[in-house]
């Protein structure tokens, strides 16, 4: 077995020294300790890292999995054909697992790794190799478990052969741990005078009875596999089939969270990505659904090349909402005091040594009457540069905006879980009319509810250039108006809009946000007339392609929900229509362009959903530098 | 005509109104927006919590304390002023120690608090920052330097300057003496030298391992203390004499070997033998390689105290008159002098305390106003002196004085 464990300073270490720093200050303080006194107390206190193991084997409950198939003909019902099974193994899950755990233990974690008789420590300025446990950790079983068992056995494992030599290894890597706090002793005589790092041993005791395990779990998948046969078109005009196969089998992966406190370890915290409510399920089914489409009609085999591919994305999907997840806990958020809060560039000492993403939200809170209170908040700008591997002097302070709420100095800025993925419903009335033969009909106006996804730019590539870009990914199913005057039996029936695009805001302070963008929109009307292929009244279709500038302005109630109205204008610059029949119209029809408005509300997903595949890695940068510099010393020392 | 003046005043009318509304409407705009400041620089602080952190050299001390205020800014100077609050009057070593001193600085406290800033050496990261009642509150670590502030004050004439005070009874003579000179205690006594030399007092650093004489060992013995450090502080003359001791307690966590150092400093009048003050210093329990920097720490930690001791009693000191031991050695021959010597004593010091006697060895304290040092004491003793035989010197030293009374001088003496 290969497992690696990650420390940052752990909840218990945070506990203690918060515990420690928290009284105040009145005449009886012969409780308080030295290190207690000149170290912050919760309202200003910095987080630490902490330290974590990631455990590198994927637990699953089966390692094959079947799934009903259906099959729906062109134009026919769909029908249950039978079920296909698709199988797992352990080495491709623990492959996936491992290409994921990033997201869970980015760089703001210590990592402690054990492989065979040894154990490696990494902090953001040390790699303590080569430490020795004493024993050979035998590897984890790749028996299939139900997940009461799993945790269990896991738990047991970790209790046998990692507990005994934990303190140790803790205990070799705590004078760089030490090092790397936020709540180090500054300023005092041993720091100053005796130039003595002098860790306390009150600190010491903290790090190494502090430390986590995290362990996942894959339960067994529910899913369906649907094949649907698709007429398609030769440019001769005859007709063939293709198949479409798709799998939508969204991965509910489960995290355990094991807390080490210098004996044993417990389980802590038991997480899983399973959605919460309708928008969060279908996001989660948009990054677990894959599709081939073959020109012959597929068999049982076909669907593990499917399941492999979905499996990649939702499995990533999941790790990014256990991660958002994990951070609603307090002890994995991170958390700074703002050093500068000028409300356009209000400073904040975390960046990449601890994943913060260029936009992430930040809430300012404040203890008022003995209670933290969050009294604004704000994105982050500049993603700072803040590798401890750095001396002090080159390292980049965050950048953040305030976007509602006040902030001031020494506010406690906390890192707020967040995907950057928002689902939306709106409202949308498009003043769009159709013409036939130049005429205008009076038809045409549609009125949409709209359900979409809307995802930050700037967080998902973390890249600065895309602060504030959002891109959107919205349907819309709406009504449409009848013809008036000499085109009064012309029937609106339903309209359907499908529309990608993207904005930039600017946001005003107080909530306030206004945007600009664009959306590339195919829309399909129906309408009714007479004069059809029937001689009757019948129906038809007309399909446009749309560019859609539009203006919107938006209020924020909190960092996850906001209200918001726009104005856009519809320009089609391509139009389709035939009967439905498919023959074609003798008429000349087509869509003037139009304005729409919209009003709507948005709230923010736990599942990066459809944006899943574009969620950037996080930053590597600080370990990059550090294995660099670790390299150059002992090339150094080795002369 | 009429009409359109009438007009044109209704219209100046109205736009008076409006600039007045504007105006009444910015300035509780200004109100509301800008929290209104109660306090002025000179104000004294509004918080009274602050605590010591530790000692951090003789002229720095670590002090946290809280601030209050309507805004941070306010809070922030109110802290200041707290810590400076603090060293002046809240901790058992405040510099001002009486009521006299804190009468005296009320008519000055405004540029003391105007100037909190001169005192602050170093201020620390905030470490806590609340809001209750709508009022705002930190807490910050401040170095204040508490050698400006002495220094402010003895301008002032609040409080006596220690260089002063040493003039007024000639200049006192402390002597350290480190218990075990192999181990850490030199470390430690080398911490107070640094205190003592930096408050005005002049230092002799000792250790117990060094020779006593002979004569002093004997004169010691009369009063029974055959302490080798209360013999050495006879020996050295010092008027004061502080023994040292230190402990480096260790253990070892997970692989780490922490330590922590402990400084025991007992201070005596070198006169009387009396102890004046006695403390222990602390370090706090690290993971640190070797133990002197934990010895510095915890003998800053006891130094502070012990001084704070050592001063107060020194100005106690200043209304006695300065303390001699005085060892006498009468000859046989010359019969019974002790109620000559006695009245003597009375004469010439303002108060006498006899610690022993034999039939020709006697052991006076004497806190004498005149005398700077054993020698002036000789000279006044010497010239006072009726009865039988003369006054011979045999040693002085400082604080203490050894003479024979007898018809000739001779160098040697018999103390029973």
């Amino acid at each position: 077995m290969s497992s690696c464990l990650v420390p940052r300073s752990t909840r218990i270490l945070l506990m203690l020294i918060l515990a420690l720093v928290g009284s105040s200050l009145t005449s009886n303080l012969a409780a308080e300790t030295r290190q207690s006194l000149v170290t912050a107390d919760a309202t200003v206190a910095a987080s630490e890292r902490q330290a974590v193991m990631g455990i590198s084997r994927l637990g699953l409950e089966a390692n094959r999995f079947t799934f009903p198939v259906f099959y729906t003909p062109h134009e026919g019902p769909t029908i249950p054909v039978g079920n296909w099974s698709v199988r797992i193994s352990q080495e491709y899950a623990d492959a996936i697992l491992a290409d994921n755990l990033s997201f869970i233990i980015p760089a703001r974690y210590d990592r402690l790794v054990f492989e065979n008789s040894q154990a490696r420590f990494e902090t953001a300025t040390q790699v303590f190799s080569g430490l020795d446990v004493r024993q050979v950790i035998p590897e984890l079983s790749q028996a299939t478990r139900s997940y009461a068992e799993y945790r269990e056995y896991l738990l047991d494992h970790l209790n046998h052969h990692i507990a005994p030599s934990m303190e140790e290894i803790l205990g070799a890597a705590a004078e760089a741990r030490y090092q790397e706090m936020n709540a180090r002793e500054r300023g005092t005589f041993i720091t100053e005078r005796a130039r003595q790092t002098g860790m306390p041993a009150e600190v010491l005791e903290a790090l190494i009875s502090s430390s986590y395990a995290f362990g996942f779990y894959l339960p067994e998948l529910r899913g369906r596999i649907n094949i649907r046969q698709i007429e398609r078109k030769r440019f001769d005009g005859s007709t063939y089939y293709v198949y479409q196969t798709t799998l939508a089998a969204p991965l509910k992966t489960r995290m355990l969270v094991y807390a080490f406190d210098g004996e044993q370890f417990t389980t802590q915290i038991e997480l899983d990505a399973v959605p919460d409510g309708f928008f969060e399920g279908l996001s989660q089914q948009m990054s677990a659904s894959a599709s081939i489409t073959t020109a012959w009609l597929p068999r049982e085999r076909h669907a593990q090349q499917i399941f492999d591919d979905v499996f990649e994305l939702s499995f990533k999907d999941s790790t990014i909402a256990l991660s958002t997840r994990l951070k609603e806990n307090r002890a994995f958020a991170v958390a700074t005091p703002v050093i500068d809060a000028t409300p356009e560039e209000i400073g904040l000492k975390v960046g990449n040594q601890e994943d913060i993403r260029v936009d992430q939200p930040f809430t300012f809170n404040r203890t008022i009457d003995g209670k933290e209170t969050t009294i604004g908040w704000g994105r982050v700008r500049l993603a700072g540069n803040t590798c401890l591997i750095l001396p002090e002097e080159e390292r980049i302070a965050s950048r953040a905006q305030l976007i509602s709420g006040q902030v001031d100095e020494f506010d406690l800025a906390v890192e707020h879980p967040w995907t950057g993925v928002y689902g939306r419903t709106a409202f949308t009335q498009s003043m769009t009319e159709l013409e036939i033969d130049g005429q205008a009909t009076g038809a045409g106006n549609a009125s949409f509810i709209e359900l979409g996804f809307i995802s930050n730019l700037g967080f998902l590539l973390n890249n600065r250039s895309f602060s504030e870009i959002w891109t959107n990914l919205d349907l819309g199913l709406g009504l449409l108006s009848n013809g008036e005057g000499n085109f009064d039996n012309l029937d609106g029936k339903g309209a359907i809009r499908v529309r990608f695009g993207a904005e930039k805001r600017f946001h005003m302070g107080y909530g306030l946000y206004a945007s600009a963008g664009a959306d590339l929109g195919y829309e399909q009307h129906n309408y009714a007339k007479p004069g059809g292929p029937s001689g009757l009244k019948d129906d038809f279709k007309v399909q446009t392609a749309n560019l859609i500038p539009r203006a919107e302005i938006g209020y924020y109630i909190n960092p996850n929900l906001k209200i918001y109205g726009g104005a856009a204008y519809n320009l089609p610059f391509y139009t389709d229509y035939e009967w439905d029949n498919g023959d074609s119209m003798t008429e000349d029809l087509s869509m003037m362009g139009g304005l729409s408005v919209q009003a709507g509300i948005a709230f923010h997903l736990g599942f990066a959903g459809p944006f899943a595949s574009m969620m950037a890695r996080p930053s590597t940068e600080c370990e990059v530098l550090r294995d660099a510099r670790l390299e150059a010393q002992a090339a150094e020392q080795a002369e | 005509m009429n009409l359109t003046i009438a007009i044109e005043r209704e219209k100046q009318k109205m736009n008076t109104k409006f600039l007045a509304i504007l105006f009444l409407a910015a300035l509780l705009s200004a109100c509301a927006s800008t929290p209104e400041s109660t306090t002025r620089p000179s104000d004294p602080p509004l918080s009274r919590q602050a605590t010591l952190v530790e000692s951090y050299s003789a002229n720095e001390v670590m002090i946290r304390a809280v601030g209050l205020g309507n805004s941070m800014a306010e809070a922030r100077d109110d802290a200041r002023k707290a810590a400076i609050w603090f060293a002046l009057m809240g901790g058992t070593n405040s510099l001002l120690t009486n009521a006299e001193q804190r009468e005296a600085f009320r008519d000055h406290e405004a540029e003391f608090w105007a100037n909190a800033m001169r005192y602050i050496s170093h201020e620390g990261d905030l470490l806590s920052r609340r809001q209750e009642a709508g009022q705002d509150r930190i807490e910050r670590a401040f170095r204040v330097n508490i050698a400006n502030l002495k220094a402010d004050l003895a301008a002032r004439n609040i409080i006596s300057d220690s260089r002063e005070l040493a003039e007024a009874i000639a200049n006192p003579v402390i002597s350290v003496i480190a218990r075990n000179p192999e181990g850490n205690d030199r470390h430690a006594a080398s911490v107070f030298s640094e205190y003592l030399q930096d408050r005005g007092f002049e230092v002799v650093v000792l250790d117990a391992t060094q020779r006593v004489d002979e004569i002093v060992q004997q004169a010691a013995a009369l009063e029974g203390n055959i302490d080798p450090m209360y013999m050495l502080a006879l020996q050295t003359g010092s008027d004061i004499y502080i023994s040292i001791d230190s402990e480096v307690a260790e253990r070892r966590v997970a692989g780490n070997r922490v330590a922590q150092s402990t400084v025991n400093a007992t201070a005596y009048y070198t006169a009387t033998g009396s102890q004046l003050g006695a403390s222990s210093g602390y370090s706090a329990e690290r993971a640190i390689a070797g133990g002197a920097a934990l010895t510095g720490e915890a003998a800053n930690d006891a130094a502070d105290k012990v001084l704070g001791q050592l001063t107060r009693s020194w100005q106690r000191e200043v209304q006695r008159g300065k303390a001699f031991k005085v060892v006498v050695n009468a000859s046989p021959e010359i019969g019974d002098i002790s109620r000559n010597l006695h009245q003597l004593f009375n004469d010439v010091c303002n108060r006498v305390r006899r610690n022993a006697a034999g039939s020709t060895s006697f052991d006076y304290t004497l806190n004498c106003d005149g005398p700077r040092d054993a020698m002036d004491l000789l000279i006044l003793l010497e010239d006072n002196y009726i009865g039988p035989g003369q006054v011979f010197r045999v040693l002085d030293s400082g604080a203490f004085l050894i003479i024979r009374i007898g018809d000739s001088d001779t160098d040697s003496i018999i103390i029973e």
